[in-house]
């Protein structure tokens, strides 16, 4: 009976794999395979609702595993997680392994707090970590342009695997944030129905009370550290600041985008023009492997609006086609000194540009005319970046407008 | 100017000879003097009247009596005159400056741009496709390979894109061509001789020589005096349309300031230019470059030019600044426009030499010998091509030419034969830049190539004319096409 069940949940934890390789292999699926993959996480359900608001068709799946939970403890690890699958296996490899960290606290526990109070300031810090996501990303190998964009979309999944091989089940029992989540649950849910069986008079209640006494400080502290860090952070996002760094379409407000994205890479998958990349740098420490657009041979096609109807947590927000049109991505600008208009003629880039935001014009004091954009007109979309023959910097280039006069 | 025109024209084919035989006898004996075959005593009569002056009527020697007379030796010329010709038509050419070519050789526009449609079929042949294969026999021309045309490949747009802007359009390979303007200028005159044409190089043609409507002939200037060129039918090639006020024929001039057309271009070439070391300099120091031709546009200088490509000129690259201008036929801005173009031109070589690597020994090897004009008269003929005949889904029944169109939906320009006739004045047809056409149709199609196309077409049909006896207006049209698809000229059907 006992090895029936267990084979039957092996079953079930095998098809879960199927299912999510399914999901995110690079067929050609719908748009939102993806994106219900990670919203099947709680953790990510949760942390994104009460940060970003972003309600939808997935979270409800997410807010089912969170009921759940509350009744039978870690089920998602325990029937669903295909990391945690992965994982055991691979820790499997190594059963020599002593858990060398058994008693040391439950740091995911504290990410969990920390992010959840993050979330509710705006900013959840470590909402990044969880699993899912991170697997997700591992699939994007194969949109990757180059080596760095290779390193970035493993690098989540093979620290979990080195983890595993070297510490056993480290990750699933001490770290992951989705785990935790499961677990404050099920204490959460245990604590009430004893409370509620016989309030005052079980002991086992005071001692659960107890138990639950001193995490209870240190939570308060991770809560109390989540919403200074979220401010903090967000205060010193910065990467608002740098004009030439360009997000997807939809994307919120910079010093919240940071922290609302997951690194999923759903949007860079999404993309048919291949224009997102997952960054390195440029939009500061706190924007590392976050989306950035790059318009060297493509640009963002006006009739998609793919990326946005991918992303999981909101950090790029739902635009229909319409919407997505009005989004401005920034503000193309033209250098005369490497335009060849002025040269040989060229006009390239009024061609390209799909909403005719782009004229000659008469300027009585220079006497010379130019190419100038139209903001009203002008999106940012790219087109007459990634068209403009100048080669290595462009003559015309989208840059975000820091500030709207 | 009528009344001496009307003398002139019952000239014989005996005083031609007395004419030609005095005059070479004249240089024989090498006389150094006065060789003016206008006599002394009708010169310089004139009334002074304040503002203007009133000429006096003047004698003016018919040099030569011919069949088609063109004038004005740029593309649009050397494609009527060799289409001409080629048609059995006894032709006279009369060049200003000391060479053929026009915009093609002395004003250093040295680019025969887009002759494929977008997809990459040719649709632009004829004396062009034949000035690239002669041109080819001295390595004189550069362009993407046939079967590469219309490629979308990434890799191949971007080499060409990268050899030049012109090879590469909307992420595809086309069909355009560096040309070497000494070259050109050389084979230009092969192919006079060959079709025996009578050219007249340093010969200004300033007149049309008009009976009612009916143009009869051309005055020109040059050393020699002023003298007249009779003919059947006249080529005005000038590109800005300089015989059309002369002629009675309506013509437009306004273009918008905005517009590719309304620029002038001074054109120059520098030498001896270390391009590998520039372009290392540019992969590595992109930011810098950019930098610094910011600092160069401030100077008054420009930055940007294309890459020779032609066989041993590794170390040639071509420079094409523009300057916007009120008139491109007004005498005071040529001027003023070669006069600052040249001024410029130093600033920005200095520049280069200094703060760019790789022009550390270059130098200035060459400046246009005209300067580079882009749009002046244009003639209003029987038909005027608009802006909308872009979207033209069958072409006219007097299809001449067609032209690539870059627009995706409408790929293809048709024109039509009547946009080379002036309203109104016979035996007259315009072959240049000044077709009968509004300010947007010029703006896109009044390129070397596509004048060459005019020009071809319009030979053709002043041959058939001129053999047929009739104006060129009335020519057979179905003639006329069977003739330039003989001749090369791709057409519908």
């Amino acid at each position: 009976m006992n090895r029936e069940r267990q084979n039957m949940r092996l079953y079930v934890r095998l098809g879960c794999l199927l299912i999510t390789i399914l999901l995110l292999l690079p067929l050609p699926f719908w748009v939102y395979s993806s994106r219900i993959f990670v919203q099947a996480s709680p953790f990510v359900t949760i942390c994104t609702i009460l940060a970003g608001g972003a309600l939808w068709l997935g979270s409800i799946l997410g807010l089912l595993f969170f009921i759940i939970s509350l009744f039978r403890k870690r089920f998602f690890c325990r029937h669903v997680c295909p990391v945690g699958l992965i994982l055991d296996t691979v820790s499997g490899i190594r059963p020599s392994v002593k858990p060398w960290w058994k008693g040391s606290p439950l740091i995911g526990r504290y990410i969990v707090f920390l992010t959840l109070a993050g979330a509710i300031a705006g900013y959840p810090i470590f909402l990044w970590m969880d699993p899912l996501a991170l697997l997700n990303s591992a699939f994007n190998v194969y949109k990757a342009s180059n080596l760095s964009s290779v390193i970035i979309s493993i690098s989540g999944m093979v620290i979990l695997l080195l983890l595993s091989l070297t510490s056993g089940n480290l990750w699933c029992a001490c770290i992951c944030p989705l785990g935790a989540t499961q677990d404050i649950l099920d204490d959460t849910a245990s604590f009430c129905r004893r409370f509620i069986k016989k309030p005052e008079t079980d002991a086992k209640v005071k001692n659960g009370y107890k138990e639950l006494l001193p995490s209870t400080r240190r939570v308060f502290m991770a809560i109390a550290a989540g919403v200074g860090l979220a401010i903090l952070t967000k205060k010193v996002g910065h990467a608002e600041s740098r004009d030439s760094l360009l997000r997807p379409p939809g994307a919120i407000k910079e010093d919240e985008f940071t922290g609302l994205c997951l690194r999923c890479g759903n949007c860079v998958r999404a993309c048919p023009s291949g224009i997102i990349h997952p960054d390195t740098g440029s939009s500061g420490v706190l924007g590392f492997f976050t989306p950035v657009l790059r318009f060297n041979k493509e640009y963002c096609n006006e009739n998609c609006n793919a990326c946005t109807m991918a992303c999981p947590s909101g950090a790029l927000k739902n635009l229909n086609l319409e919407q997505k049109k009005r989004y401005v991505i920034g503000i193309a600008r033209v250098d005369m000194s490497l335009c060849l208009w002025g040269m040989s003629d060229c006009n390239t880039c009024i061609r390209a540009c799909p909403f005719e935001a782009i004229k000659i014009t008469w300027d009585e004091e220079a006497y010379e005319s130019y190419p100038a954009v139209d903001p009203l007109k002008c999106n940012g979309c790219g087109a007459c970046e990634a068209y403009c023959p100048t080669g290595d910097i462009k003559a015309i280039r989208v840059w975000k407008q820091i500030k709207t006069n | 100017m009528k009344s001496s025109v009307e003398h002139n024209i019952g000239i014989t084919r005996r005083d031609f000879f007395k004419s030609t035989t005095i005059t070479g006898a004249a240089i024989a004996a090498g006389a150094g003097g006065m060789l003016f075959p206008v006599s002394a005593s009708s010169a310089q009569q004139a009334a002074i009247t304040g503002k203007t002056i009133k000429e006096a009527a003047r004698e003016t020697k018919v040099c030569r009596t011919a069949d088609v007379v063109v004038v004005g030796g740029g593309p649009g010329g050397i494609g009527a005159a060799v289409s001409a010709a080629r048609n059995g038509a006894d032709t006279v050419l009369i060049e200003r400056y000391e060479h053929l070519g026009g915009m093609g050789t002395g004003g250093l526009v040295t680019i025969i741009p887009a002759m494929t449609d977008i997809t990459g079929k040719q649709v632009i042949a004829g004396i062009t496709q034949e000035w690239i294969e002669r041109l080819d026999k001295r390595d004189g021309a550069d362009y993407p390979k046939k079967e590469h045309w219309g490629s979308t490949d990434k890799k191949l747009v971007e080499y060409y894109n990268n050899r030049s802007f012109f090879y590469a359009t909307g992420n595809r390979v086309g069909y355009s061509a560096h040309i070497d303007a000494e070259i050109s200028k050389c084979l230009f005159q092969d192919m006079m001789e060959e079709a025996k044409i009578k050219t007249y190089l340093h010969s200004w043609g300033t007149e049309p020589i008009m009976e009612g409507n009916k143009a009869r002939g051309v005055i020109f200037e040059s050393k020699s005096g002023r003298q007249a060129v009779l003919a059947k039918v006249v080529i005005d090639s000038t590109g800005d349309g300089d015989l059309l006020p002369y002629a009675g024929a309506e013509f437009e001039t306004h273009i918008e300031r905005t517009m590719r057309i309304a620029n002038l271009s001074f054109s120059y070439w520098i030498d001896n230019v270390d391009l590998k070391k520039y372009e290392g300099y540019k992969k590595s120091n992109a930011k810098e470059l950019s930098e610094k031709m910011r600092e160069l546009r401030k100077l008054g200088g420009s930055g940007g030019f294309l890459t020779s490509n032609l066989k041993n000129q590794e170390n040639v690259v071509w420079c094409f600044p523009r300057y916007a201008n009120t008139c491109q036929y007004d005498v005071e801005e040529l001027t003023r426009v070669e006069f600052l173009g040249r001024k410029e031109m130093l600033i920005t070589h200095d520049f280069f030499k200094k703060h760019v690597p790789g022009f550390e020994k270059s130098f200035i090897v060459l400046s246009n010998m005209q300067l580079g004009t882009r749009g002046g008269r244009r003639v209003i003929g029987d038909y005027v091509v608009k802006k909308e005949d872009m979207n033209l889904k069958t072409p006219f029944n007097d299809t001449i030419a067609i032209f690539p169109n870059l627009d995706d939906k409408n790929p293809l320009m048709y024109m039509p034969y009547r946009c080379l006739i002036p309203r109104n004045v016979d035996n007259m047809l315009v072959a240049c830049r000044a077709f009968s056409s509004d300010a947007v149709i010029n703006d896109s199609f009044n390129l070397i190539h596509h004048c060459v196309s005019l020009g071809e077409a319009a030979g053709a049909a002043a041959a058939q004319a001129v053999n047929a006896g009739i104006d060129v207006r009335k020519v057979d049209i179905k003639a006329l096409q069977a003739t330039l698809k003989k001749q090369g000229v791709i057409l519908p059907g």
